[in-house]
């Protein structure tokens, strides 16, 4: 298999994945830089996750033009990914999400952070982006042109998850495994952690030197191979 | 059908019921102790619960050695099992999980006591242990070695759980149905105390010591857990594996 098929095939599966998960819902997407060519990325044509086959996936510039749409309808928020691969040659898959649960943190001030191991790979900081801080109270929230994607790959800094206002979350991983599980767990951990606020009292933060020490784990071979065979199989991907 | 295969059956099955019911997800692992050899233990090689089938079985001695692992890989936490096999001669069964309920309660102060009759088994009193504690802030939180297994193994106490701060917990039986009924009813009786604080509840009236002991002391009958083991082994599709 070539490495474009395979990574068509891996945007297939995390679509559905994410899907199947609850992360994805009607909206929202995954993608990834293009295996031969870092100044490209694929992506589906506008369809939600869910349904999301490999005659979908379309090939982007990083500025976000595409090369082989024919015509097919596509995401208006593509600049999402492109301004995150544009800023971050380290990353190799964005997911833009709408995850309910993660919702609440980005329209107040409480902070996520990870509290138990397996979120770890959400990172220490999560950074909270507002549209309107430059783009004015008029806009629908959508992020549709390259300005906006760059200001939001900005405030995503060097972070692997930026929540944004009244809107969602953007992921981005240095692998399509990280990038699934780091936006699986940061919506387990947002719940998690609204649990355990309801509780009263303080909660206990994984501290700096944990979250590191779970990133290390969240890219080892042996957390990521039995997850990945999981969360396939549950999607019903394995013959994909 | 002989003592060995049977137990791996049941551990085959108690994987595929935790993973059903949503106590396992990715991760997590159930364990038993070898029926013929007390000194050892049965666990899967590293795969996801829900997935385990006979042939990935692996034995283990109690110091978390495999002794017909053929190369496969193995789950690194294999010392929360072989820890509290070593200290507690009475436990037959060990599950570890991530329970989503469960959690909120290692990372706060709030007591996590029984309020159902049939939480009973989860005990009086559920220590919460913290690795920092013994072996610093920089861990990945992941119990690899046999000096945190024995340490969890000591914070767990005589108990059937212990939690374990920013990461889950370990419960202990004295059968792997035990074990599996005690895993389950934990995540229930976790999710009816958020329950509860959610209606605004000041003070909870959970169940006395007295009943507690009295359904800990049911749980030894014969034949006590057939019911649930039934069906839960039906709901998770296990009933003709």
């Amino acid at each position: 298999m070539s490495d474009l098929i395979k990574a068509m095939r891996e945007v297939v599966i995390a679509n559905r994945i994410l899907a199947h998960e609850g992360v994805l819902d009607a909206y929202g997407h995954v993608t990834v830089r293009h295996p031969d060519d870092p100044g490209k990325f694929l992506m589906s044509r506008s369809r939600s996750p869910e349904l999301v086959t490999l005659s979908d996936i379309i090939t982007f510039k990083l500025d976000c033009t595409p090369i082989d749409d024919l015509g097919r309808p596509m995401y208006a928020e593509r600049p999402i990914h492109g301004g995150i691969y544009e800023a971050r040659p380290d990353v190799m898959a964005v997911c833009h999400n709408h995850a309910y649960d993660l919702i609440p943190f980005g329209v107040t001030k409480t902070p996520l952070r990870p509290i138990f191991h397996v979120a770890g790979c959400t990172g220490a900081e999560v950074p909270v982006w507002d549209i309107k801080t430059k783009f004015g109270d008029k806009t629908n929230l959508l992020v549709v042109n390259m300005e906006q994607g760059r200001d939001l790959a900005k405030m995503l800094g060097k972070n692997t998850v930026c929540l944004m206002r009244g809107h969602g979350c953007a992921v981005a991983g240095s692998s399509i495994f990280e990038t699934v599980a780091a936006s699986i767990y940061t919506m387990v951990n947002a719940r998690v952690l609204m649990d355990a606020m309801r509780l009263g009292g303080e909660v206990t933060y994984l501290s700096p030197g944990e979250v590191q020490a779970q990133i290390e784990v969240t890219r080892g071979p042996l957390a990521g191979a039995r997850a990945w065979e999981y969360f396939v199989r549950r999607a019903g991907c394995e013959n994909l | 059908m002989n003592a060995l295969v049977n137990a791996m059956r049941e551990l085959v099955t108690a994987n595929r019921i935790l993973a059903h019911e949503g106590v396992l997800d990715a991760y997590g692992h159930i364990t038993v102790r070898h029926p013929e050899d007390p000194n050892k233990f049965l666990m899967s090689r590293s795969r996801s619960p829900e997935h385990v089938s006979l042939a990935d079985i692996v034995t283990f001695k109690l110091d978390c050695t495999p002794i017909d692992d053929m190369g496969r890989p193995l789950y690194s936490e294999r010392p929360i099992h072989g820890g509290i096999y070593q200290a507690r001669s009475d436990v037959q069964s060990v599950v570890h999980n991530h329970s989503y309920d469960v959690i909120p309660f290692s990372v706060t102060k709030y007591p996590l006591r029984p309020l159902a009759h049939v939480a009973s088994a989860i005990g009086h009193e559920i220590p919460v242990w913290d690795i920092a504690a013994k072996f610093g802030d920089k861990t990945n939180l992941l119990v690899r070695q046999m000096e945190q297994g024995r340490d969890l193994a000591a914070k767990l106490g005589q108990g059937n759980v212990v939690l374990m701060r920013g990461h889950g917990c370990a419960v202990a039986g004295k059968s792997l149905k035990g074990a599996v009924l005690t895993a389950l009813y934990l995540q229930v009786n976790a999710r009816m105390v958020l329950n509860a604080v959610r209606m605004g509840a000041k003070q909870i009236n959970y169940l006395t010591k007295g009943e507690i002991d009295t359904w800990l002391g049911d749980t030894m009958r014969p034949n006590f857990y057939d019911r649930p083991w039934e069906y839960l082994t039906k709901r998770a599709g296990c009933d003709n594996l």
